[in-house]
């Protein structure tokens, strides 16, 4: 369109101008003012953090007819030819579009014509992890001795992808994200400019929501410009990300922590029905019960409420226990908006999953870790039942009824072993992904299975002498010690041993044989391998 | 006339933008397929070329020409205008189309007033194409405007996106759509409802439905199918299974919307279950639905909601896919194993 964008109207043009980087700045303004300049800048770092802008600004101010403390004036012919692209002698080049090895062969070549006006022939080479191979490496000689009339600034986001040795032959400049007190400057500075009223709450939803890439933030700000006028408003920046108001992302998190899956269905899809965009609400949601972690665990400093809020929060949160908090925020955490054209059902998965029993897990760490402790409280109790029995006669039946069960249930019924066996496949399914390429993660999965719990030992069964040989190398031993570790929450140990086919022979079917028997197969004979 | 349907905010903004002239360069359109990416991306074409009073009017020289694809400013890149020769099935969208852009940008535009360059499926840009794109997509030449179509921004280049100004079209709420439908295109109000739901609140698809009924034709056998496969054994599944594999492996897209419908089935049921059933999107099958819904328990379908993602997942990836679906069709929650079954595997 005939007027330009935000972040080209308001490119930096000195380099105080650019923000965030006083770093690069400061070292660049210095260098230029005491003459020593490199003939090889590469200047990394993410979007919108001002790399190709310090660029150019670096061009004007080498090349500015009256330079002053290694500014550019911005005034003389030369800088205003290069501000407008016009300079013959800042040439600036697209090297994902010009890749190849020919192209920078034509650099090779007019290289060496010294500059038309201009004191130094710049060279802007901008996206340069996209060089091929072999461009990169003709260009290697030339960018280590380039002509003393030339400058060369490369400029990529894609560190990386950069080969070492054109990495060691120039001056690195790493380009930091943009801190959002200096995005909000910054901000402030183009609102003046453009006569913009805001206030500073909505400049700083509006820094925060850019990520550290100030041309983000200046897109948005232009794009709350021309939907709302120059007068903008805080309701007007959270309708124009999708907030939500607050009111329903508590009503969901009520919902959750009462494991009311109903309630919480009808508010998900209520929101969708409003338009609400699910990644924002998500991504509150997963705040707001945050808030409900630090205040349930005695942590007050950390979060900024107002005291109504708070109040609120520690009503909520004397429903749900620490694991339960920690669940949710682990499921709704890992939802992923943005693969599903199906947009809700991650949500509504998450919800679900929060307000599940899942007993495999958090009653296999919780009943191991307590192990130790539940067995004296209980040897308490029981003592105070023998003493009370002594003194009262009537009452005691009533503490032993209620005494005893406890003792059993958390003695026969759900021994550690139990539930470690139950909870087995969980375990596996929750691995990590680094975890799951090892030797030691493929014998858990499908070779072995766990026989005993003693203190901090957890004994594993195999079938073969070759697999219990292969867990017990020091490195499989480790990882699997790890994966349980970290499953039941405090460190063990592992033993190995064969298991003893005599006890139980039937038992270890195959799942092919399983599925042949359920299919009206029969056994007629078997060998042993 | 804006052909854009339900997304006033979307068009209020560049209504905005281009009465004061302030239309960025380059435009980044996300959403769903069928929300109406492209209609929206014409729309802008045909604003910014317009002759007529209120543009886009759709009736003037220019705007018809663009309808038609017929305009020499209005440039389209995607898959399928590449299926030229012997390359049919391409997958990736080659730099060779970004060089053409670069050199036909050059140019002043033709005859109309802003030459426009549609990319549609910016996900599909290659590596070097999307790296090519980048100088010029932030700075281009005058008279140039840029509108990038995806479906989700994720597979779009971090450094593409800063570039654009990004406009979300997010599903149409439901009572909006149904209104949009009773208004404009007469339906009566159950049908609306229905295509409505089952269309996600995306217009693109009603509008496919209406018009033809192989749409619908094509879910009624879907549906029937899966019921049938529900109560069918374990051989019934597992031919399922190797037909399927022989569909995925002709036509990759086809079994998308074989999952989709089944993820909306399973929705249905638990949302049933959990007392929500105004909220379930396959209206016309509800007691049907009702019956099943008894059948499991909430965790079950939970499960095999997750294994039908988890398979989409691996056939994205190129997993053996016979093992990959004969997998989810044994995984089945078969309606007469219990719960006590599942808890012993």
């Amino acid at each position: 369109m005939s007027s330009l964008v935000f972040y080209r109207k308001w490119r930096p043009q000195t380099l105080s101008e650019v923000v965030g980087q006083e770093h690069v700045t400061q070292t660049l303004r210095n260098a230029i003012h005491h003459g020593q300049i490199a003939h090889a800048y590469l200047f990394c770092g993410s979007r919108g953090t001002g790399k190709t802008s310090t660029g150019r600004i670096l061009a004007k101010a080498v090349n500015c007819l009256n330079n002053k403390n290694g500014e550019p004036c911005n005034e003389c012919t030369m800088c205003q030819a290069i501000t407008d692209g016009k300079a013959l002698d800042v040439i600036e080049i697209d090297a994902a579009s010009n890749n190849s090895v020919d192209d920078i062969r034509s650099i090779r070549e007019k290289i060496n014509f010294v500059p038309n006006i201009a004191r130094y022939k710049v060279y802007l080479i901008d996206e340069v992890h996209m060089l091929s191979d072999s461009a990169s490496n003709a260009l290697l000689k030339t960018l280590e001795e380039p002509p003393a009339h030339a400058i060369f600034i490369l400029a990529t986001t894609e560190t990386h992808k950069i080969l070492p040795t054109i990495l060691s032959r120039c001056q690195r400049f790493d380009f930091r994200r943009i801190s959002q007190e200096a995005s909000i400057a910054r901000l402030e500075y183009i609102c003046q400019n453009e006569g913009i009223t805001i206030d500073s709450r909505s400049l700083k939803i509006i820094a925060k929501s850019s990520g550290g890439s100030l041309r983000d933030a200046e897109n948005l700000l232009e794009q709350l410009l021309s939907y709302y006028g120059s007068s903008i408003s805080i309701n007007q920046v959270q309708s124009m990300l999708g907030l939500t108001d607050d009111s329903r992302v508590k009503q969901l998190a009520k919902t959750i922590i009462d494991k009311n899956i109903p309630d919480g269905l009808a508010v998900i899809n209520s929101m969708i029905n409003d338009g609400v965009d699910l990644k924002q609400l998500t991504r509150e949601l997963v705040q707001y019960l945050r808030d409900i972690l630090m205040l349930r665990s005695g942590v007050n400093d950390l979060i900024n409420l107002n005291e109504e809020d708070t109040a609120e929060i520690i009503k909520l949160s004397q429903h749900a226990s620490l694991q339960e908090i920690i669940k949710a925020i682990k499921l709704f955490g890992q939802v992923d908006l943005s693969s599903e054209t199906y947009y809700s059902l991650p949500l509504e998965l998450a919800l679900i999953e929060c307000s599940l029993p899942d007993s495999s897990v958090s009653n296999a760490v919780s009943a191991i870790n307590n192990e130790s402790a539940s067995i004296p409280t209980i040897k308490q109790k029981t003592e105070s039942t023998a003493l009370s029995q002594t003194e009262i006669i009537t009452p005691p039946q009533t503490i032993e009824k209620e005494s005893v069960p406890v003792v059993s249930e958390s003695m026969e019924s759900n021994t550690p072993l139990e539930q470690l066996i139950n909870g087995w496949k969980k375990m596996i399914d929750g691995t990590s992904h680094d975890m799951r390429r090892t030797a030691a993660y493929a014998l858990m999965k499908n070779s072995c299975v766990p026989t005993a719990i003693n203190d901090n030992t957890i004994t594993l069964t195999f079938e073969s002498n070759a697999l219990k040989d292969k867990m017990e190398l020091l490195n499989n031993r480790k990882i699997a010690e790890k994966i349980l570790s970290d499953f039941l929450g405090h460190p063990f140990n592992i033993q190995c041993v064969i298991e003893d086919n005599q006890n139980r022979p039937s038992q270890k079917q195959g799942y092919l044989v399983k599925a042949a028997l359920e299919m009206g197969a029969k056994i007629i004979d078997s060998e042993n391998k | 006339m804006w052909q854009l349907l339900g997304q006033d905010r979307v068009i209020t903004l560049l209504k905005h933008e281009l009465e004061t002239r302030q239309l960025p360069h380059a435009n980044l359109l996300l959403g769903p397929v069928g929300i109406g990416k492209m209609t929206l991306a014409l729309d802008l074409a045909q604003s910014l070329n317009c002759t007529g009073d209120e543009p886009p009017c759709g009736n003037c020289y220019t705007c018809l020409r663009i309808k038609s694809a017929k305009h020499p400013d209005i440039h389209i890149i995607d898959l399928q205008s590449e299926s030229k020769g012997e390359r049919k099935q391409e997958v990736k969208i080659g730099i060779e189309y970004i060089n053409d852009l670069q050199s036909m940008a050059k140019t002043p535009p033709y005859e109309g007033k802003y030459k426009v360059f549609i990319i549609n499926g910016a996900e599909n840009l290659s590596i070097e194409a999307a790296n090519t794109l980048l100088k010029t997509l932030e700075e281009p030449p005058p008279h140039i405007v840029i509108i990038l179509l995806a479906s989700s921004e994720r597979d779009v280049l971090p450094t593409i996106v800063s570039r654009c100004q990004r406009l979300e079209l997010n599903p149409v709420p439901l009572k909006q759509l149904e209104n949009i439908l009773i208004e404009k295109y007469k339906l009566d109000i159950e049908q609306a409802a229905f295509l409505a739901r089952i269309s996600h609140g995306c217009p693109g698809q009603v509008l496919s439905a209406i018009q033809n009924d192989k749409f619908l034709n094509e879910r009624t056998d879907i549906l029937n199918t899966l019921v049938e496969i529900i109560h069918s054994n374990r051989e019934g599944r597992l031919n399922f299974a190797s037909h399927l594999t022989s569909e995925f492996n002709k036509n990759r897209r086809s079994i998308n919307i074989i999952f989709t419908l089944w993820l909306d089935w399973w929705r249905d049921l638990f949302l049933i279950r959990e007392k929500n059933q105004e909220l379930i999107i396959n209206i016309d099958r509800k007691t049907e639905l009702v019956n099943h819904a008894v059948n499991y328990t909430t965790q079950q379908i939970d499960i095999f909601i997750r294994e039908i993602q988890a398979t989409r997942k691996y056939l994205s990836q190129n997993a053996n896919s016979r093992l990959v679906l004969e997998s989810l069709m044994l995984n089945i929650p078969s309606a007469h194993i219990s719960t006590q079954a599942r808890v012993g595997e």
